[in-house]
């Protein structure tokens, strides 16, 4: 009998971890491989998540610096003083108002509309 | 990767949109500022001329609200005068004798008073007015004062009239009076007319004399030849509305003298629709 499982253990062709594969449950396959085959890190410039991070982050800080910088402009601008009317614009606003008047004037001097109507007072009142 | 960065962009646009129209929101209180610092400069400049204005303005509103109220007061009156007269003329009672001299007496009275006003507001009119050739101006104003005082002396006979007698002869005395109420009337509405008239002509041609003053060196020749084209237009419409304003101011004597009527000047109308052309042309050189 002993000598019989002597031959069976030294049967080479037998796996010595054999098991029968749905008889106990999956290890994670990272558990698998981080037991049985560890990753070597890679460095920095090769990961690709810290670059994209990099990137991001380079992006908002220049976007930031464009929003500060418009806004600083648009300060700015608003204590710069307003823009003197040119001469023509002077002009123009002076012309149209003494035209404006004159046609004013002109209504008012309409000879088909009395201004001051004799009063519709009777001139036959007698006794 | 594509994804993130266009999730990225779009919440930069969000963050940036509000930086950008906050940045704009303070214009309107630059423009109010501005508003506020020059308006005081106007009121101070300009402020004897406005207080001037403001007063004559206020008593020709007055003396407009009084005419107005004395005129449907008169009415009212006259219509119970005629009342009066027709029960009168039927019965000829004496008691609807005294009615009808009551009545008399309300409506002579009353219309006093709508005169009164109405010559006062021509008054006031008059010294208001600009344009008016000094001459006519004086002479109506004297007129005026004169027509006021006649008035006065009418008001006085009429309160004294207490009987029939009495005031028949204030009655018989308001015929004469009339027409030449009537007459002063005309005279003062033409001088008046013919003064707003000058008014607009004589600003026309300030106008006209700073319009050619400028310079037009900067203009194309399309717009200066159209510029050209008003500027002789204008001038020669002047020129027809000064003849007939000196025909007018000639005439506004003669009007008077012989107590014609206002309507004739009939060539008024024509100088006014030369005056409203040659503010056209004025229109086109904007």
């Amino acid at each position: 009998m002993q000598d019989s499982q002597e031959h069976i253990d030294t049967n080479q062709t037998r796996f010595a971890l054999e098991e029968p594969l749905l008889d106990q449950p999956h290890a994670p396959r990272s558990a698998q491989l981080s037991s049985e085959s560890p990753l070597v890190p890679l460095p920095w410039w090769k990961n690709k998540k810290v670059l994209l991070g990099g990137a991001i982050a380079i992006l908002v800080v220049f976007t930031l610096m464009i929003g500060l910088l418009l806004t600083r402009g648009g300060e700015n601008s608003m204590l710069l003083p307003d823009p003197s009317p040119t001469p023509t614009t002077e002009r123009s606003t002076e012309y149209q108002q003494r035209l404006k008047t004159l046609q004013d004037d002109l209504k008012k001097a309409d000879p088909t509309q009395k201004e001051l109507p004799f009063p519709p007072v009777s001139a036959d009142i007698t006794l | 990767m594509k994804r993130i960065l266009l999730q990225f962009l779009f919440f930069l646009t969000f963050l940036l949109v509000p930086t950008s129209i906050g940045a704009q929101e303070p214009t309107p209180t630059e423009s109010s500022s501005s508003v506020e610092l020059t308006a005081p400069v106007t009121a101070t400049l300009g402020s004897d001329v406005v207080v001037q204005r403001q007063d004559v303005s206020q008593d020709i509103f007055d003396l407009q609200r009084s005419y107005r109220g004395q005129l449907d007061e008169y009415r009212r009156y006259e219509r119970e005068y005629r009342l009066a007269f027709e029960q009168h003329a039927k019965l000829q009672t004496l008691a609807s004798l005294e009615a009808l001299v009551q009545a008399t007496h309300r409506v002579m009275s009353a219309r006093i008073l709508v005169l009164q006003t109405y010559f006062r507001l021509m008054k006031v009119t008059v010294l208001d007015a600009e344009g008016i050739n000094t001459q006519h101006k004086e002479r109506l104003l004297s007129v005026l004062d004169d027509a006021l005082v006649r008035i006065e002396t009418h008001q006085e006979l009429v309160a004294k009239s207490q009987n029939r007698t009495a005031l028949q002869q204030a009655v018989t005395e308001y015929e004469p009076l009339h027409a030449y109420l009537v007459n002063v009337g005309n005279y003062g509405q033409s001088v008046i007319q013919v003064g707003r008239l000058q008014n607009v002509y004589d600003n026309s041609l300030l106008l006209l004399d700073d319009v050619k003053a400028e310079d037009t060196t900067q203009l194309s020749p399309l717009a200066q030849g159209q510029r050209d084209r008003a500027t002789q237009e204008i001038q020669s419409s002047l020129q027809l509305v000064q003849q007939d304003l000196l025909k007018a101011n000639a005439e506004l004597h003669d009007l008077w003298q012989r107590q014609a009527s206002y309507y004739e000047l009939y060539y008024l109308p024509e100088i006014y629709d030369t005056l409203s052309k040659v503010l056209s042309f004025f229109g086109e050189l904007k």
